[in-house]
């Protein structure tokens, strides 16, 4: 399950163009994608689920270009943002729709959310009444989660999943997110959470302005070095302090 | 103060909407459509013995009125039991600030009596009421009917304020017990029992001769006034938890028989989406009601089959009323999930699959549903009816997903159908109703002789456009596919 980006482009008028050179992802990888708002990190997932179009060059998944294929989206399983949720259906409904999409019977469908039952805690799975437009912001987004990874996917891409989480949920995001990785899925996990990025992946990878500033792996040391990039990064764009008057 | 900031916001959200900043070319179709309703109905309250002249009733225009008042509002009621908002919805963001509760619920109360289901009537009571009642009747009298009229509009905007809030947003059981009135009112009609009409007369001939039984309107008015806000006052008090509170359900899973075939997935998808939101729910609606209610109008307006401009309207709304409508903003109802379709595993020729089956199973369903009122008001037209089955199913469909592939504008799919909402509309919307509708006419206009042949020549450019389905399917996916992007993005703006 690779991943390869070359010479990637997207502009969005004069205020941001994001460009990405070469950059590669192998099979296995948990790659934490970090850097502050409007670094271009939900522009490059969007754009490796082919929900944007580039202005130059291509991303191909195991080697075929997503923008001319679908047989990658059998494999990966991903979860954005609301606009990922059919609102007006209830979380059995929605999660039903989507195991049919993959195949799933539905006895199949109901081994395969067992291990989510005690993550979506709202209402038992298998007895959902709200609408997930009801559903609190959190809630909206277990039910997103757990619809992006229980089909097991060989991908899967999640932007900022640890937000709007209680410390429990987030707990649990981490070792589902680790079982799926040690079963072999790739992971691309956005977040501004560096503590769990540096828990969760191998390998991370700042962004900044649209471009790559740095891709490392993962080792104790990340977290320190993580904080240590952003520190040095709010010192460079600090504004400068207004000239203090000095008495003759 | 505080009335004045609330009156602004109103206004603000009014003119700050997405549809508020439309194109030039909305905003003139706009203004005509309104300026041509303007005309109407203060045109008809003025004229309107002119028009009833050509009856013969030999009645006073008053007189003739009043027969159908009762119905005429009863009538109205529904349209705005679907479409207009009920004053809670604007409450909630002021529940929070150190304002007087009490004053805000008035003033939601009073300021809703401004919506358009009060106004437009109005336009028509009121030079009704100059022209053919106050020269004709007692000061008394007169005045007594304009304020029953008024009474009865007000009692009218409470009465539904008071349903909204009884029946929660269980509307289905409001729905079926107001079809069964409308079908009881057209029943009256057709049978000619005319026992609504009996009773509008009794009721406001007597208060125009002075009887004090206006009396009951205002009554009326003023306690669903009362009740309602108290009903409304209760519920803030109760911490009201806005319009999204619901009953406890149980899941709507797609049968087990369709499981496997990903079409009937998105058709059954689709189905959910028009049963559970409000504005694609109101389009569904109204076609079914353009198909049934207003058709019986249509079919017993005519004395004889009136030319080939009638035959077109009627043939094109019976079966095709709810692809033309619901058709048009295919996709955007979809806009707030987009995303989430798009990165799963459908081909797009699925996707386009389910929508052509959607829309021409519509016109199939449409076609049976106003059979029986063909076959027993105007059997004559059957074979008009018969041919638009097949122009709707492989004409107005195709020409409909044409229209909705290139659809970008997001829509908010929980508002109303109503009055004044064009959020997902663009000029291309407005005149697409003209390559629909032209062909028909001009068929039936060369043809107006032999409408035998000009039926036939519709009916075989429906059976091709049918037979073409695959072709459609293999166009329209590869449209999909060039425009997803552009969709994808349209979708994701906020209006």
């Amino acid at each position: 399950m690779n991943i390869d980006v070359h010479q990637l482009i997207k502009r969005y008028g004069p205020a941001f163009d994001m460009e990405i050179g070469e950059y590669h992802v192998l099979e296995g990888d948990a790659i934490g994608l970090v850097g502050n708002n409007g670094a271009g990190k939900s522009t490059f997932l969007r754009l490796v689920l082919d929900l944007a179009k580039a202005n130059r060059g291509y991303v191909l998944i195991n080697g075929r270009n997503v923008a001319d294929s679908i047989t990658w989206k059998a494999f990966t399983g991903s979860y954005l943002d609301e606009s990922f949720l059919i609102d007006y259906l209830t979380p059995d409904e929605y999660l039903a729709f989507v195991g049919q999409v993959y195949g799933y019977e539905r006895a199949q469908l109901h081994a395969a959310l067992d291990p989510f039952r005690s993550f979506y805690t709202d209402e038992p799975l298998g007895q959902t009444t709200k609408y997930l437009r009801e559903l609190s912001k959190g809630n909206m987004k277990k039910v997103g989660l757990i619809a992006a990874m229980f089909i097991r996917p060989k991908l899967l891409i999640l932007d900022e999943p640890f937000a709007n989480l209680d410390p429990r949920s987030q707990i649990q995001l981490k070792q589902l997110l680790g079982d799926l990785n040690t079963d072999g899925s790739t992971l691309i996990v956005s977040s501004h959470d560096l503590l769990h990025v540096t828990d969760i992946c191998n390998r991370i990878t700042i962004m900044k302005s649209g471009r790559i500033v740095k891709d490392i792996h993962a080792t104790e040391m990340s977290y320190r070095e993580l904080e240590q990039f952003f520190q040095d990064d709010l010192m460079v764009e600090e504004p400068k302090a207004p000239a203090t008057y000095q008495p003759a | 103060m505080m009335y004045r900031a609330l009156f602004r916001h109103q206004r603000q959200a009014f003119f700050r909407t997405k549809a508020a900043r439309r194109n030039i070319v909305v905003w003139v179709v706009f203004g005509l459509i309104s300026l041509y309703t303007v005309f109407a109905l203060v045109g008809g309250g003025i004229l309107f013995a002119d028009l009833v002249a050509q009856l013969d009733l030999q009645k006073q225009s008053a007189l003739i009125l009043n027969e159908y008042l009762l119905g005429v509002f009863g009538s109205l009621f529904g349209l705005r039991f679907l479409f207009q908002r009920s004053p809670q919805v604007g409450l909630q963001p002021y529940l929070h600030l150190p304002v007087p509760r009490d004053q805000l619920v008035r003033y939601f109360q009073v300021s809703s009596l401004l919506s358009l289901h009060n106004l437009l009537p109005l336009l028509f009571f009121v030079p009704f009421f100059m022209w053919h009642v106050w020269p004709y009747y007692g000061l008394g009298g007169s005045l007594a009917w304009m304020v029953s009229v008024l009474m009865l509009i007000v009692a009218s905007n409470y009465a539904n304020t008071l349903i909204r809030l009884s029946l929660s947003r269980n509307d289905w059981r409001f729905l079926v017990g107001f079809s069964l009135f409308f079908f009881w009112l057209i029943l009256d009609q057709v049978l000619n029992t005319l026992i609504v009409n009996r009773m509008s007369s009794m009721l406001f001939d007597a208060i125009l001769e002075g009887n004090w039984v206006f009396l009951l309107f205002i009554i009326a008015a003023v306690d669903l006034y009362l009740l309602t806000t108290t009903l409304l006052k209760k519920q803030v008090g109760q911490g009201w938890a806005g319009p999204n509170v619901r009953q406890p359900r149980s899941a709507l899973l797609i049968p087990e028989t369709f499981r496997r075939a990903p079409t009937a997935r998105l058709v059954w998808l689709e189905i959910v989406l028009m049963l559970r939101n409000r504005r694609p729910k109101h389009y569904m609606l109204i076609s079914i009601f353009f198909s049934t209610g207003y058709l019986i109008f249509l079919l017993l307006s005519a004395q004889e089959y009136a030319g080939y401009l009638f035959g077109a309207i009627i043939g094109l709304f019976a079966s095709g009323g709810f692809a033309l409508n619901y058709g048009q903003l295919l996709f955007s109802w979809e806009s707030s999930y987009f995303d989430g379709i798009i990165t799963r595993p459908f081909n797009l020729r699925t996707i386009v699959k389910a929508k052509l089956i959607l829309l021409q199973g519509s016109c199939v369903l449409l076609f049976i549903l106003s059979l029986p009122l063909f076959l027993l008001i105007r059997p004559d037209l059957l074979d008009l009816h018969f041919a638009f089955l097949f122009y709707n199913a492989g004409v107005t469909s195709i020409l409909m997903l044409l229209l909705s592939v290139n659809n970008k504008q997001r829509v908010d799919i929980t508002k109303s159908g109503g009055f004044f909402n064009y959020e997902g509309f663009s000029s291309a919307h407005w005149l697409w109703f003209i390559p629909t509708a032209l062909p028909p006419v001009i068929i039936l206009y060369l043809f107006e002789s032999r409408s035998d042949l000009g039926l036939l020549s519709i009916a075989t450019l429906g059976i091709i456009g049918v037979l073409a389905f695959r072709l459609w399917e293999h166009l329209f996916a590869t449209k999909l596919m060039q425009s997803r992007y552009e969709m994808a993005q349209g979708f994701k703006r906020a209006s």
